[in-house]
């Protein structure tokens, strides 16, 4: 039956090829696009863990208050795995002022380890090493119309510091963002506790390194032992701690099912049509298998087994080509886009460089719908050609 | 000036690397008015010669001349054209459009001519009237009898009234009443219209009207006689 | 004519074949329509929010300002902008400032307006949700989130403070715009505030006018012609910020691959004409045997498969349209857009989308049309280049 299958595959060599190159094209273009956009995804998400840390510790019911003094607290020893690291950040509003001008900023308290981290986003001068020294986002430095060396006055009422801070610049930063480029202020957490809350920090970001992206159980663990030294305070994941960018997770799925499938719907249909014509081709050597005593429902079998035959040899063609290109996306690509559109869209925390990725996950929602395409397209052509009659299709004419 | 001019024509179909000779150097002219019959067993060439002389294929050797023109040099589309103008082709096999109906089919070469609606319907409608067909003008092929069919593919022929009608056995399938009113038409259409008929034929009744007879055995032209 | 109804009656023939291959064209049909519809209600949504809600029709600024948008390169006095399609003009004054609550301090960017001017240009003072609009100086108009996150009602006073000054304002309005600029960082004080705040001695940093829809760019344009030196005028395209190249980048992605979808349908249009070619290969001898030339024949075959998806073609603009019809009028994409909104709180987002509905998709969707017929004119057609007649006319 798979020999016959195969041979009536091979006597319409176009249209098998027509067919089966839809299908290598659909499967070809899903994986694609799902390396993409998974790695996508990654960058938005990497970006994000990389700002926060894995773990975060805050006041409890932190999203209720609103003054400086019930969101800092003075940090706690933690009893944490080895390896990890934690960084007290203190952060609070202020306003930049520079001669007649003045621009809202975002004032970061950071440890040197924190500081250090920014060293890849330097873009002029070094990092602050001893208090009174600030790194300022390049679009802050130029609306202040400031250089290395100058003198910001941040004015940041509200707290229970000073109030008032002079700091000289030591660094520009060169964010993706311009919007949080023009209003990064990052200093050392001492200058930032004097002019904020002396001795506090708003939060704790946990480090934990060699844990990737989305190894969120292994977080899990860690958050439920040092749950009970947290007294006031609360722990969560980089996740948790961004609850929008939680809730895009589940979504993704879905989306990625609802785009895939709009491409294997199309290719569904293309199959169906060549299931169909090259049955009404055939019907009269249905009827002579029919005659010959073949039961309608090995008829079917066949049917079936071009289909699958078809599909199988198709998605695997693709499948090899999607993989290929996959795994030359996964050594970083750039998305095929002007350049300005590119750095515009560095402003949304996508990154001009992505990584391609594909999970199991990704390859067989690929493959489930393509067997899933080769068996409904099959079903109807199946089914009419099962229930020829045996003269009447042998004497059928076009 | 002779209708039809055949030299020297051979005919040599290839196919699977198997030669057939189909015509072997025939020699063969028709003058304008005359009404002739090619006869022999089948498969001495009738179709083949037929076929030529429509410019439907080309000789391996030698030429032919239809209306003056050298069917050779002429491309596919201007054979086409030679067809539309000047000849009239009745196949053996009644070769209907199957979507359109007895009327539509006999206006169809008017219609690729470019012939008005009203016109060409009023030419066909008289053709299918003059072969017994007037009251089935509205039918398609399959509501036709096998003489039926015939009839109209004759009328298609008749109704665009061409200087030469070539004809592959037109009353084959037509039983003797249908048989013999084609022969009353084709015989008034050459008499009155001075249309030239060139048809094979195994008819004896057909044979009983012609002027001419050629007779053709294994791809060449045997004998000949006037009558 | 009658060439047609030949073809047409060619198409109908196998009705069962037709209409599974309608399916494939009506598929595409709808996802072209749809797509088109989305990309535009899209780009339709981000006009409306930025020349009704956070920005205007068009600006005119000194050309520094646009560079360097501080009080520095501010208007010192007024231009007088004259343009018959000008509806509206009103000038603004926008300040960098902290907000400071009595428990929380923000920075943001604060909008000195003159509030009768605004209730002619901008959609945000019909959009207040509590409270109502500016009417004299010492009131702050908050959008509604932002009002949040500082943690102040109606009636209660906010500082906003600058390098140059502090004024306790009253919060006499919050605004609910469903765009994300507004609700979360729209900042609204009386023109007079903004000018004592800015401690400079201008007017206003940018004049806003209000032009009709789609005249934006023309009248900018036209405007800069006469402008006097140092200012510019720009329309709401070159005012949005980065999410346009979101819009464009969406177009540029999506066009090739509804270009791809009529492709693969056209494919499938020829590959059941070219079986049904190769059934009726007799039928072709037959009529080129009565002196149809052959390229008349291909022509013929094209027809025909330019009718065959014609069919699918008419269905799928009929539910497509009827799907665009659908989502025109009802927000099926709000919680999405919503939930972009919390993402990208100062995109420009706006929390609704309706998609676009224009007659122009179904001339694009047609092309599908034009692909099948042309492909059937390159391989079935060429099939009946290739036919020899008198192999077909010989009788059974």
């Amino acid at each position: 039956m798979l020999r016959l299958a195969w041979r009536n595959l091979l006597r319409t060599p176009g249209r098998s090829l027509v067919t089966g190159g839809v299908v290598a094209l659909v499967v070809f273009l899903s994986l694609l696009f799902l390396s993409v956009y998974a790695g996508a995804f990654d960058a938005f998400y990497r970006l994000l863990l990389e700002r926060t840390g894995h773990l975060l510790v805050r006041v409890e019911d932190y999203e209720d208050k609103t003054d400086l003094e019930s969101l800092t607290f003075l940090p706690p020893s933690l009893p944490l795995p080895p390896g990890a690291e934690v960084e007290g950040v203190l952060e609070g509003g202020g306003l930049a002022i520079v001669g007649g001008r003045n621009r809202t900023v975002v004032i970061t308290g950071m440890e040197p380890r924190g500081l250090a981290r920014q060293q890849g986003l330097l873009k002029e001068g070094g990092l602050p090493r001893a208090s009174g020294e600030a790194l300022l986002g390049e679009a802050l430095a130029q609306a202040l119309q400031v250089g290395l060396g100058d003198e910001v006055v941040v004015y940041a009422p509200g707290g229970f510091g000073l109030g008032v801070y002079a700091f000289r610049v030591v660094g520009l930063l060169d964010f993706p963002e311009t919007h949080l480029e023009a209003q990064t202020l990052m200093v050392p957490l001492e200058d930032a506790q004097a002019l904020l809350a002396p001795g506090r920090v708003s939060r704790l970001e946990i480090r934990l390194p060699g844990l990737g992206l989305y190894d969120l159980k292994a977080l899990e663990e860690v958050k439920t032992a040092l749950a009970p030294h947290l007294q006031g305070l609360k722990v969560e994941t980089w996740l948790e701690a961004n609850p929008v960018y939680a809730a895009l997770l589940p979504l993704y799925d879905t989306i990625m099912a609802i785009y895939v499938g709009i491409f294997f719907v199309l290719a569904g249909l293309i199959l169906f049509n060549a299931l169909y014509l090259s049955l009404v081709e055939r019907v009269r050597e249905f009827g002579l298998l029919a005659g010959l005593g073949l039961s309608g429902r090995r008829i079917l079998g066949l049917v079936f087994w071009e289909s699958f035959l078809l599909v199988g040899v198709a998605a695997l063609l693709g499948m090899g080509a999607g993989l290929l290109v996959h795994l030359e996306l996964a050594d970083g690509f750039r998305l095929p886009l002007p350049q300005w559109m590119l750095e515009q869209y560095r402003e949304f925390g996508l990154p001009e460089v992505l990584y391609g990725r594909l999970g199991v996950k990704e390859v067989l929602l690929t493959l489930g719908y393509a067997v899933g395409v080769a068996l409904l397209a099959a079903l109807w052509p199946g089914y009419v050609a099962s229930r020829l009659e045996p003269v009447e299709a042998m004497r059928y004419v076009p | 000036m002779p209708i039809i001019e055949v030299n020297r024509v051979r005919k040599v179909y290839r196919g699977d690397g198997v030669e057939t000779v189909a015509l072997r150097g025939v020699d063969l002219t028709v003058e304008a008015g005359e009404f002739t019959a090619l006869v022999g067993p089948s498969g001495s060439g009738k179709s083949t010669l037929l076929h030529l002389l429509a410019g439907l294929d080309l000789p391996t050797e030698g030429e032919v001349w239809v209306g003056g023109v050298w069917l050779s040099r002429l491309s596919r589309s201007e054979r086409a054209r030679v067809r539309l103008e000047r000849i009239g082709l009745v196949f053996q096999a009644y070769n209907l459009l199957p979507v359109l109906t007895a009327l539509e089919n006999a206006a169809l070469i008017l219609e690729f001519r470019g012939v008005p609606k009203a016109e060409r319907e009023r030419r066909a409608l008289a053709a299918l009237e003059a072969l017994g067909l007037k009251e089935k003008a509205g039918r398609f092929p399959r509501q036709l009898s096998g003489g039926e069919q015939q009839r109209v593919a004759v009328a298609r022929a008749l109704a665009a009234e061409p200087l030469l009608i070539l004809a592959d056995e037109p009353t084959a399938n037509l039983d003797s009443k249908n048989g013999l009113a084609l022969i009353e038409r084709m015989k008034a259409l050459n008499r009155e219209q001075g249309v030239t008929f060139l048809f094979s034929t195994h008819d004896p009744r057909l044979l009983e009207h012609v002027k001419r007879i050629v007779r053709l055995e294994d791809g060449a032209i045997v004998g000949e006689e006037w009558r | 004519m009658s060439l047609l109804k030949l073809a047409w009656r060619n198409v109908l023939r196998q009705k069962r074949r037709t209409a599974l291959l309608s399916l494939v064209v009506v598929y595409v049909t709808v996802a072209v329509l749809f797509l088109y519809g989305l990309l535009d209600g899209y780009g339709e949504s981000l006009v409306e929010a930025y020349a009704q809600y956070v920005q205007a029709p068009v600006v005119v600024a000194k050309a520094g300002w646009w560079q360097d948008p501080d009080p520095e390169h501010g208007l010192e006095v007024l231009p007088t902008l004259a343009h018959p399609l000008i509806q509206a003009q009103s000038p603004r004054l926008s300040l960098y400032a902290l907000l400071r609550s009595p428990y929380r301090v923000q920075g943001g960017v604060v909008q000195g307006v003159d509030p009768e001017g605004e209730r002619a240009l901008s959609r945000v003072p019909f959009k207040v949700k509590e409270g109502r609009w500016l009417s004299r100086s010492g009131e702050v108009v908050l959008g509604y989130r932002l009002a949040q996150r500082l943690d102040v009602r109606l009636g209660e006073r906010l500082v906003v403070e600058t390098g140059q000054g502090a004024l306790g304002l009253e919060v006499v309005g919050l605004v609910q715009a469903g765009v994300g600029n507004v609700d979360f960082a729209g900042v609204y004080v009386h023109l007079e505030d903004a000018r004592r705040l800015s401690g400079r001695g201008i007017l206003a940093t940018h004049v806003a006018v209000k032009v009709p829809r789609g005249q934006e760019a023309s009248v900018a344009q036209e405007l800069n012609q006469n402008l006097p030196l140092g200012l510019r005028a720009k329309g709401v395209w070159d005012l949005m910020g980065p999410i346009r190249a979101d819009y464009e980048g969406s177009r540029l992605v999506y066009l090739p691959l509804m270009g791809l979808f009529m492709l693969l349908a056209a494919v499938a249009v020829v590959s059941t004409v070219y079986v049904s070619v190769r059934e009726r290969l007799r039928e072709f001898a037959v009529v080129e045997s009565l002196g149809f030339a052959p390229a008349r024949l291909a022509a013929q075959v094209a027809l025909e498969a330019a009718l065959a998806s014609g069919v699918g073609l008419v269905a799928g603009l009929v539910l497509g349209y009827g799907l665009l019809w659908y989502t025109s009028t009802h927000d099926v994409f709000g919680p999405l857009m919503r939930l972009s909104v919390e993402l990208l709180p100062e995109a420009g987002l706006s929390e609704h989308l309706y998609t676009a509905f224009r007659p122009v998709y179904g001339l694009y969707a047609s092309l599908v049309v034009a692909l099948s017929a042309l492909l059937a004119l390159l391989f079935p057609g060429r099939l009946l280049l290739g036919l020899e007649p008198s192999h077909y006319v010989k009788g059974e």
